[in-house]
């Protein structure tokens, strides 16, 4: 059959079981929770302009903020609640419901970027969905049944009820039941519980300093910072700078003795954390010539917070686990992650020379390094790492050679197992074996 | 190198308002060079060495800022978009360390800048990071080791696979080269602005250890285009290719300089000379010696 070319179509709408069944792959139950918090602080954000990224680096405390979500789950069913000031009935109609950020919302502030957390979360969850939303002079509620909403061609959610109603309060109710099973075991293992927690306590760190309370099944998310050391001989590296509407805050340094934590790379879009103790490619570990991420750097410890008025320049992922690293912005920012860091990973080498005591002045700096908040290194200027080292006449090496005939190395490395250790090393090693059993 | 860098200025590049960044030995010979035949006045010297105060007594100028420490530290330090002039000379074979150095230069060199890597070309791994006795072992071990490391450390800069014919000439700076190239290359590509890498200088330099010499300008489609206008990628010492200029000059005494000096033109043969020099490196010194100063007539 030949068709005119002109009169053919090729169909590429949209399915809904991609939305309900496809998308929710990509994400943890626990991301999606997340996100379902990001939106309560989201709707936060837009009236009163708060902005955490912003204290972080003036140093100034955000007007304090109380607000609260609340996270309940259990194998039956879940809910979140909070009062961060609800979403608008034409919100609801125009935006909040449609898949995808709409072209003309790209330009805002917050942390909503691309439209379909709260949704996916929905479909991840469970196949009944209520969601109850009040502003100071309106409020509105729509029910979802994923069944029958499959069933049908249209793609919009009908209302249950939209009125205007004075509340003292505004605040958004969401309850999902009909939970999947795979939902409902994670939703009765005690462990999953801690997990969030624990989570949340770090991704939204800097909001709960600003004073917004987070409960998960009534226990309080405290905010967990992770502090660097410093002392008047270690200081933490401090840059920023900004490109194409994207505030860069770079700090790091290490982690204090005591902190038994292998850390790595934090990375927050907005005062959202998206990377957590990062120690892959995602932070340049083990590319471009960069040292790929080694117990030797447990105690490396770094932050990077992205900040800007669009949310659509910043590199987060659409799971918000994670960064886009085709991002200018970011690529912008690896590179002087990278070079950053080198002076500290070279520092963190020197605990590791070959000869023990060689190190021992470095390692006392280290120790003697007291736990410092990010938060007081930010709001410093722009300050390379630092470390000074005092060595005095005694921690200075003194070679030794001595001739040896051939045959005993080769006896000595037979003895160790090690058939291709160098003649200084053998030097090194019988030296130290010595002065172990007979010098200590 | 200077001679081309001083013709910078005809395509309108003050190289004397440039900063020059170069790694330090206690005879600071570039240093010397760079201020009286370019004229530059800003300049650190980067030295991580055990002699620091034989660091601090050689330096020849006041205003050069000795930076006792690694590169890796100091180049934080390095002002952003500011012209530099940097010179990374190595006195060691290519390795990881370097190429992230050169990443971290780039990444903060301003546009005009002019970077320049000379590292030792003959395929030597570093002690260090082996616990073996590298010296010791049987060349076909060393070799094999050397493959390994190198495919490791450069394989995913190359085309192909680095294998024992790569490594077993007298130098291998045909393959530092591709490396430091395409590490140049993929810098500035993530780092955008339109910034590009116009290659000046490929060389190989023979006078006991071979070493290599890459150098360049970071810029724009417009800077190449001054320097072309100017006619710089057709200076005679230029190479803006693959192909290296290879340099071998003899050693000569500074007698031997002088007198040499004084005699010199196409007329000259090695015949000719009170002293034995052989043709070829006659001829190369004829090739040369405006760039060929003695360490002594630098350092006074």
């Amino acid at each position: 059959m030949n068709q005119n070319a002109q009169t053919l179509r090729a169909d590429a709408h949209p399915s809904k079981a991609f939305f309900t069944e496809t998308l929710p792959r990509d994400i943890p139950l626990s991301d999606c929770i997340l996100d379902l918090v990001d939106n309560s602080i989201h709707r936060l954000i837009t009236p009163t302009g708060l902005d955490v990224s912003e204290h972080l680096v003036a140093g100034t405390k955000a007007a304090r903020i109380s607000v609260a979500v609340d996270v309940a789950f259990d194998p039956s069913k879940f809910t979140i609640k909070d009062d961060c000031g609800g979403i608008s009935i034409d919100d609801a109609r125009e935006q909040v419901f449609r898949f995808g950020e709409p072209v003309k919302q790209k330009t805002q502030a917050g942390l909503g970027v691309y439209g379909i957390g709260m949704k996916r979360a929905f479909f991840k969850i469970g196949k009944q969905i209520s969601i109850a939303s009040r502003t100071i002079d309106e409020k509105f509620r729509i029910d979802i049944d994923v069944d029958d909403w499959m069933k049908n061609d249209a793609w919009d959610f009908p209302f249950t009820y939209a009125r205007k109603e004075n509340s003292k309060t505004g605040g958004t109710d969401i309850d999902i039941s009909k939970l999947y099973p795979a939902v409902s075991e994670q939703f009765a293992s005690k462990a999953f519980r801690g997990i969030l927690v624990e989570k949340m306590s770090r991704v939204f760190a800097l909001f709960l300093k600003a004073g917004l309370k987070i409960k998960v099944n009534a226990e309080a998310c405290l905010p967990d910072i992770p502090e660097l050391a410093e002392s008047k001989d270690l200081r933490a590296v401090r840059h920023m700078f900004k490109k194409d509407g994207v505030d860069v805050l770079i700090m790091a340094g290490l982690s204090p003795k005591h902190d038994r934590k292998p850390r790595g790379w934090y990375v927050f879009c907005n005062g959202r954390m998206v990377l957590d103790a990062d120690k892959t490619e995602k932070t340049g570990w083990g590319t471009d010539s960069h040292p790929a991420f080694h117990v030797k750097y447990n105690h490396f410890l770094a932050y990077v917070y992205f900040r800007s008025q669009e949310v659509q320049k910043l590199p987060w992922t659409t799971t918000k686990d994670g960064v886009d690293r085709e991002s200018p912005i970011y690529q912008t920012a690896l590179s002087e992650m990278r070079l950053l860091s080198r002076p500290i990973l070279d520092f963190l080498n020197t605990f590791y020379e070959d000869v023990k005591e060689q190190s021992e002045p470095e390692r006392a700096v280290f120790e003697k390094a007291r736990p410092v908040s990010p938060l007081k290194i930010a709001v410093r200027q722009n300050t390379p790492f630092e470390v000074r080292v005092k060595k005095t006449a005694d921690d200075e090496l003194v070679s030794i050679q001595y001739p040896r005939p051939n045959k005993k190395l080769r006896r000595i490395r037979e003895v160790l197992g090690r058939s291709s250790m160098s003649a200084s090393r053998i030097g090194q090693y019988t030296f130290d074996w010595f002065y172990d059993r007979n010098c200590k | 190198m200077i001679e081309v860098l001083l013709r910078l200025s005809n395509a309108g590049y003050a190289i004397s308002e440039y900063s020059y960044l170069g790694l330090g030995s206690p005879y600071y010979v570039d240093f010397v060079m760079f201020h009286k035949y370019l004229f530059i006045q800003d300049m650190v010297c980067v030295e991580w060495a055990s002699v620091p105060k034989r660091m601090r007594f050689n330096k020849p100028f006041k205003f050069i800022k000795l930076r006792l420490e690694a590169l890796a530290t100091y180049i934080p330090s390095m002002v952003p978009s500011k012209r530099y002039l940097a010179w990374l000379d190595y006195d060691r074979s290519l390795d990881v360390d370097m190429l992230q150095d050169i990443d971290g230069c780039l990444n903060r060199v301003g546009s005009q800048s002019i970077l320049v890597v000379t590292a030792d070309a003959r395929p030597r791994l570093p002690e260090d990071p082996f616990d073996l006795d590298i010296a010791a072992m049987k060349p076909e071990e060393r070799d094999k080791l050397t493959v390994r490391t190198y495919q490791e450390w450069f394989g995913h800069y190359i085309e192909g696979k680095i294998t024992r014919s790569t490594i077993s000439g007298v130098h291998v700076a045909p393959l530092f080269y591709a490396v430091v190239a395409e590490r140049i290359r993929e810098t500035l590509a993530k780092r955008g602005g339109g910034l590009g890498f116009f290659q000046m200088f490929n060389y190989v330099y023979r006078d006991g250890a071979p070493m290599f010499t890459l150098g360049g300008m970071i810029g724009t489609e417009e800077d190449e285009r001054a320097l072309n206008d100017a006619g710089i990628f057709r200076h005679p010492f230029v190479r803006p290719s693959s192909d290296y200029l290879e340099i071998s000059v003899p050693p000569l005494t500074v007698r031997e300089k002088h007198w040499l000096d004084s005699r010199l033109d196409k007329h000259l043969t090695a015949d000719g000379l009170r002293f034995e020099l052989e043709e070829d490196l006659l001829n190369n010194y004829r090739r040369f010696y405006k760039e060929y100063p003695t360490y002594m007539e630098t350092v006074l």
